[in-house]
């Protein structure tokens, strides 16, 4: 039915007809694109063949994102033209790159957790006017037979898990002829095996002619799907080579410009007293689901017990437990001695609970206030920061000043408004106001999530100094060689459960893999 | 008599039972725990004792049943027209507070409209214009400058409110000699009570009443509502499938001040025939509640209007039992009531998870 | 965007805010004047009417601050609360139950009671009233999560009719046949200035935006408010408790809105009487409406408040010179006031933003 939709020029789903493998599908010249303050992409050239997988690597705020979102239309270059099998194009919005069968897998995923999987495909892909749901259902099952993947049209997308919203995306891209494949860091929320088979689908894609651009920070991706590799750094194309012919090492310094640390220095630390205990604890998730299952640990003083585990295991329900956002349903939570189970967020903060949050800004930020004021929002109840009624302003003026000097916290100056420091410094920020207090228990949720090398650097050397200062710290990442060097112990969760705690010198990532997808230490031979 | 009591009480028992088909039929699709039977059969018992009250109450003060529900039916028309096209605003994302003062405008204009031209569809029509321009003033203000909208909305109800003061005045309490015929459809219109209730009004009462399964089916089951739920629900994700966010929320804003200006233009053209400033009375505000009480769904508008429209009619009924400036609370008062009550029973209402929320590109 | 570069705003500037208040008060003047030209009203002549109206003697400066009052009492609240994001749309309601208390205390209270003490019991049965509505709202959205623009909102309506019902029944002077009261006894009637300007109550207005701009800016609590306003989730983190915000913000504007509807019973009206809200030529003008707009232009600053009071004020009292010389219909300000918050919202991104107009495509 030939409707006008409020939101869409009609045109025709064109699957152009697949390209010879090798041929040249996308080439970008000379892409330029600035944000006040910054150049984000600087002269950038990148092209991709039919049947290959380009790897886009870079650290974070390297300019790789910046770049795919120029290419589906998100944003528009300031200089440089893009041609597409040969052709000049102008990509103006996400409608056009669709209708050059470009299609982008974001690491966030654009779902609507309330619509089913179909309607969410529909959504991209059909032009039904009536039942957009069912009609497209057919096409669903074909499409995901053809590549293996697997999903049920009619589930609703917050019952799924992450892997299976990952291949949502990926069906939502496919759906809609796309023959360019944008994904965007697709692995961050996949086990080792989820990682295996994406790996396979891509390879049956490359086969058919599918261009993929894999835009990644981890080199053994680069290394090992990946037929050809472009370096970003800071914005400028360092180098495209062909995978072959690139090591680790190299990629590394590529990526950061010097020679980069794998290892992190950490000093033997004498552990203390039990800090906290978490006795079977019982936690429901939003949907009133368990998504916490009678888990037990402990934490001592100048030790990391790291959490590792794919997202959505029920970390993310813990941590609230820990903090008083979250009910415990179940079980004990002892900190230093005293029953603080289902205590107030407010008495956490007061027994010298410190928590690094991993929504920086949503949850730990108050961008539109001052950097100062940001930083005394745990503090403020107490001298010397207020007396009685009234706050101190001279003593928090005084105390900013020191904390951002101390901690490296790049700001203008300490009434700027915090939203517009950067990602590293706003960590640096926060982790300032937390651990100057020197708290017993630091919680630190993905702290170097998002941010470039050398903040990475300086927020890990912050944790381990805390460690050296006795603090207990629970550390969750989903990076896990960042977990398996940072942490003392390491505790794996899976669907709410924890499949083991084990010394970090004594275990191999082979073994933490499988208890993240389900086996639980004992069954490990 | 007692064979329209009999009628009427299985009337409201047939409402109470689809009110309780639809909320279970919500319910399935929300990530809400299954609640227990006995709060559904506690429905169920007070809607039919409600019902038998009603009726008993009826039969002995000798009103007949049928012009009570046709009165309830006509009150609940304005609300209806409100509530619609508020609930496809609020689904794509944008809460309108204003509605009060596009249902004044697009009453003192419609008013206007009927004078000037000479004939009341005219009317009808400008005042839908109005409400439909004053929403598009609103939607450049949220949707293009990113304003906030609950102060941008309080303005335009201040706005609209003092826009009808000013245009109306020339008209002030003149009755319009032109007026909406009142056309009983024939055959339906001799069912008894129901003939009444549904089949003897203006054309548009009908125009409501079809308007209803039409803009659920389209919210719910054509890709034109997918967008627009998509829209209020995660914006970016339509924007990244190539859906021109704005330019459905542009929509979906001018269709609920359309609404709402009809709305408005009911109650001066077709219900009292003149214009007075105030005559709306904060029924805009109560199209904000009901969108909420109808759980941003059509079919729940209809329902949320016609409880309203039945207390408002029932006023004049208890007349004799107290003083009719209490009386004058009720709606708004059992408005109140009926959300708390809703709210205790179903604690997470799921509202368009981006409502509120202006959109950028980022 | 039509051609316009848009940049986000390393430090919001207070000049540019300014600037804004000014810019939406003259587009907001501007668009009242092309509907006083559509109705075939001088535009020049209206304004000039309305500010003399307003300032242009003594006695018009005497009413425009005895209707100042209020609005300070009122918006200086609501800037409070629309800080931590609680919206009180429902300070006409608050406002009419703290004039129904007040005049309960005033006329029925048995006791003989010196007449200052009597005063002072009737402002914080006043208080009391407003701040009790209000928390009632703020109890239902946070324990069940009504929203609280409609919890207020309805319940100004249902108060409204409670005044209505109390005027032509029970508390209806005998004899009358109209919706008054009998007149309060002269002693609870408040001293006034140049016979109208009933300073009590002014003096408890000054007091309160005093009090209330220290506390944002220096107290602990204030902070919390400042915080939970701007964001919540972090709010939460910092375990403040949006319980304890939400009622005390409500609190203190529904109380100051009862202490304003006290102040007009007992120093303007000298009874209770419909229009005691102000809401005399129309009811969209009312005080606890208008002052949201009042809210809104002083939210920055105590001086700000005063001043936007002081303004709103004069042109409600010029709008009564309009309506009676000049024929021009009363529902002219409440367009204005509105077209101004209008104006105010659409210009917030101007703080957010620089805008520049580039020669850049449009996206």
């Amino acid at each position: 039915m030939k409707i006008p939709l409020p939101g869409r020029k009609r045109k025709a789903i064109v699957v152009a007809p697949e390209a010879k493998i090798g041929e040249f599908v996308v080439k970008m010249k000379g892409i330029t694109k600035r944000f006040p303050g910054m150049v984000a992409n600087d002269n950038i050239d990148f092209d991709v063949r039919a049947g290959e997988v380009h790897a886009l690597l870079g650290e974070n705020g390297a300019g790789k994102t910046t770049l795919m979102n120029i290419l589906y239309g998100l944003y528009k270059p300031d200089e440089g033209e893009i041609y597409i099998r040969g052709q000049k194009v102008n990509i103006k919005s996400p409608s056009d790159a669709i209708n050059l069968n470009i299609g982008m897998v974001h690491q966030l995923f654009k779902q609507v957790p309330r619509h089913t999987v179909a309607e969410n495909i529909a959504l991209a892909s059909s032009h039904d006017f009536f039942f957009p749901g069912s009609k497209v259902k057919e096409k669903i099952l074909r499409i995901s037979k053809e590549f293996g993947l697997k999903v049920d049209p009619d589930a609703e997308v917050w019952q799924l898990s992450a892997a299976e919203q990952q291949n949502v995306e990926l069906l939502k891209v496919l759906c809609r002829g796309a023959q360019i494949l944008i994904l965007d860091e697709p692995t961050s929320t996949l086990t080792p095996q989820g990682k295996r088979e994406l790996f396979s689908r891509l390879k049956e894609m490359k086969k058919r002619g599918y261009a993929i651009i894999f835009i990644t920070h981890k080199l053994d991706e680069v290394l090992k799907i990946s037929d050809r590799c472009t370096i970003l750094r800071k914005g400028k194309k360092i180098k495209t080579i062909p995978t072959s012919k690139a090591t680790k090492r190299s990629l590394a310094r590529w990526m950061v410009g010097r020679e980069v640390l794998f290892k992190v220095k950490k000093k033997p630390v004498k552990k203390g007293k039990i800090v906290l205990e978490v006795k079977k604890l019982c936690v429901l998730g939003d949907r009133g689901e368990t998504a916490v299952k009678k888990v037990s640990f402990s934490i001592r003083e100048g030790e990391i017990l790291g959490i590792a585990g794919i997202g959505g295991s029920g970390q993310g329900e813990l941590v609230e437990a820990l903090t008083g956002l979250r009910k415990i349903e179940e079980g004990r939570l002892i900190l230093s001695g005293k029953d603080v189970t289902n205590v107030s967020p407010r008495k956490f903060v007061d027994a010298g609970v410190a928590y690094v949050p991993e929504k920086r800004i949503e949850v730990g930020l108050v961008p539109t206030m001052s950097v100062k004021e940001n930083l005394i929002l745990k503090d403020y109840r107490v001298p010397p920061f207020s007396k009685r009624l009234f706050l101190d302003r001279g003593a928090i003026n005084r105390s900013a000043k020191e904390k951002i000097s101390r901690y490296n916290v790049i700001a203008p100056s300490p009434d700027t408004p915090a939203g517009i420091l950067s990602g590293g410094n706003i960590q640096r920020l926060i982790l300032a106001r937390e651990t100057s207090g020197e708290p017993k228990l630091l919680i630190a949720t993905y702290p170097t999530y998002g941010l470039d090398v050398g903040s990475v650097e300086s927020v890990r050397e912050l944790l381990l100094k805390q460690r050296e200062r006795k603090s207990a710290i629970l550390l969750i990442s989903e990076d896990l060689d960042e977990i398996m060097m940072m942490s003392d112990r390491i505790a794996v969760m899976y669907e709410g459960k924890i499949m083991g705690i084990v010394d970090a010198g004594e275990v191999t990532r082979e073994e933490i893999g499988l208890m993240m997808t389900g086996t639980p230490l004992g069954e490990i031979s | 008599m007692i064979i329209e009591e009999i009628i009427f009480v299985l009337a409201v028992f047939a409402l109470g039972l689809s009110l309780m088909a639809f909320v279970d039929a919500f319910r399935a699709k929300t990530q809400v725990p299954t609640w227990l039977k006995r709060k559904k059969i506690l429905i169920l018992i007070i809607s039919l004792a409600a019902a038998v009250l009603l009726a008993s109450y009826f039969e002995l003060s000798g009103t007949k049943t049928g012009p009570f529900l046709n009165m309830a039916m006509v009150f609940a028309t304005p609300l209806l027209f409100g509530t619609l096209g508020e609930i496809y605003a609020e689904r794509s994302g944008v809460a309108n507070l204003g509605i009060e003062g596009m249902m004044s405008t697009g009453a003192a204009a419609a008013i206007i409209g009927a004078f000037a031209a000479g004939s009341a569809w005219v009317g009808i029509a400008v005042g839908m214009i109005s409400g439909a321009l004053l929403a598009f003033v609103f939607a450049i203000v949220v949707i293009h400058f990113r304003g906030m909208q609950v102060p941008a909305g309080l303005g335009l109800f201040i706005f609209g409110l003092g826009l009808s003061g000013i245009i109306g005045l020339a008209h002030t309490g003149e009755k319009l000699p032109y007026v909406l015929p009142t056309t009983p459809i024939p055959i339906l219109k001799d069912i008894p009570v129901l003939g009444d209730f549904l089949f003897k009004h203006v054309p548009l009462v009908y125009f409501a009443l079809a308007l209803v399964p039409i803009m659920w089916f389209i919210l719910f089951k054509t890709r034109v509502g997918l967008i627009i739920r998509t829209v209020g629900e995660n914006p970016a994700a339509a924007d990244s499938a190539g859906i021109n966010v704005y330019r459905t929320r542009y929509l979906c804003v001018i269709l609920g001040g359309a609404l709402a200006g009809l709305g408005g233009a009911f109650i001066s053209i077709a219900w009292m025939g003149y214009w007075l400033e105030g005559m709306t009375a904060g029924w805009g505000w109560l199209v904000i509640a009901l969108t909420i009480f109808a759980i941003w769904n059509p079919l729940g508008a209809l329902f949320g209007s016609l409880l309203f429209g039945g207390v408002h009619a029932l006023e004049p009924q208890l007349q004799h039992l107290v003083s009719p400036y209490l009386l004058a609370m009720f709606p708004y008062l059992v408005t109140l009531v009926a959300l708390i009550v809703l709210l205790l029973f179903y604690r997470r209402l799921r509202a368009p998870s981006a409502l509120l929320e202006p959109y950028t590109r980022e | 965007m039509l051609g316009l570069k848009t940049e986000k705003r390393a430090v919001p500037s207070p000049w540019v805010e300014l600037g804004i208040l000014g810019l939406s008060v003259v587009i907001a003047l501007l668009v009242g004047a092309i509907l006083l030209l559509m109705q075939g009203f001088n535009p020049l002549h209206t304004y000039s009417t309305l500010f003399s109206g307003a300032f242009g003697s003594f006695s018009a400066l005497a009413k425009t601050l005895t209707k100042t009052i209020p609005l300070l009492l009122i918006g200086v609240g609501l800037a409070l609360a629309f800080k931590a994001k609680a919206w009180n749309i429902g300070a006409p309601g608050q406002m009419i139950i703290g004039a129904i208390a007040g005049t309960g205390v005033a006329l029925f209270l048995p006791f003989n009671l010196p007449a200052p003490v009597h005063v002072a019991l009737m402002f914080i049965a006043g208080f009391a009233a407003g701040a009790g509505l209000a928390a009632l709202c703020a109890f239902l959205n946070c324990k069940i999560g009504l929203d609280m623009v409609i919890s207020t909102l309805l319940l100004n309506y249902i108060v409204l009719k409670l005044l209505w019902y109390l005027l032509f029944g029970p508390w209806q002077a005998p004899g009358v046949g109209f919706p008054y009261t009998t007149a309060l006894p002269d002693s609870l009637q408040l001293s006034t200035i140049a016979e109208t300007i009933h300073y009590p109550t002014l003096i408890i207005g000054i007091i309160a935006v005093i009090l209330i701009h220290i506390f944002v800016s220096r107290t602990k609590q204030g902070y919390e408010i400042r915080v939970f306003g701007e964001n919540p989730k972090a709010a939460e983190y910092a375990g403040i408790s949006r319980f304890k915000i939400t009622m005390l913000v409500m609190i203190v504007s529904g109380g100051l809105a009862g202490i304003a509807g006290v102040g007009e019973v007992a120093g303007v009206h000298h009874m209770l009487k419909l229009g005691v809200d102000g809401s005399g030529m129309a009811y969209v003008s009312s005080f606890g409406y208008t002052a949201i707009i009042v809210a809104w232009l002083g939210r920055r600053s105590a001086l700000g408040s005063a001043l936007a009071a002081f303004f709103i004020a004069g042109i409600l009292v010029g709008g009564y010179g309009l309506q009676t010389v000049e024929g021009i219909p009363y529902a002219m300000v409440s367009a204005i006031l509105g077209l101004i918050l209008i104006g105010l919202t659409a210009g917030m991104i101007l703080t957010r933003y620089k805008i520049s107009f580039g020669r850049r495509r449009s996206k």
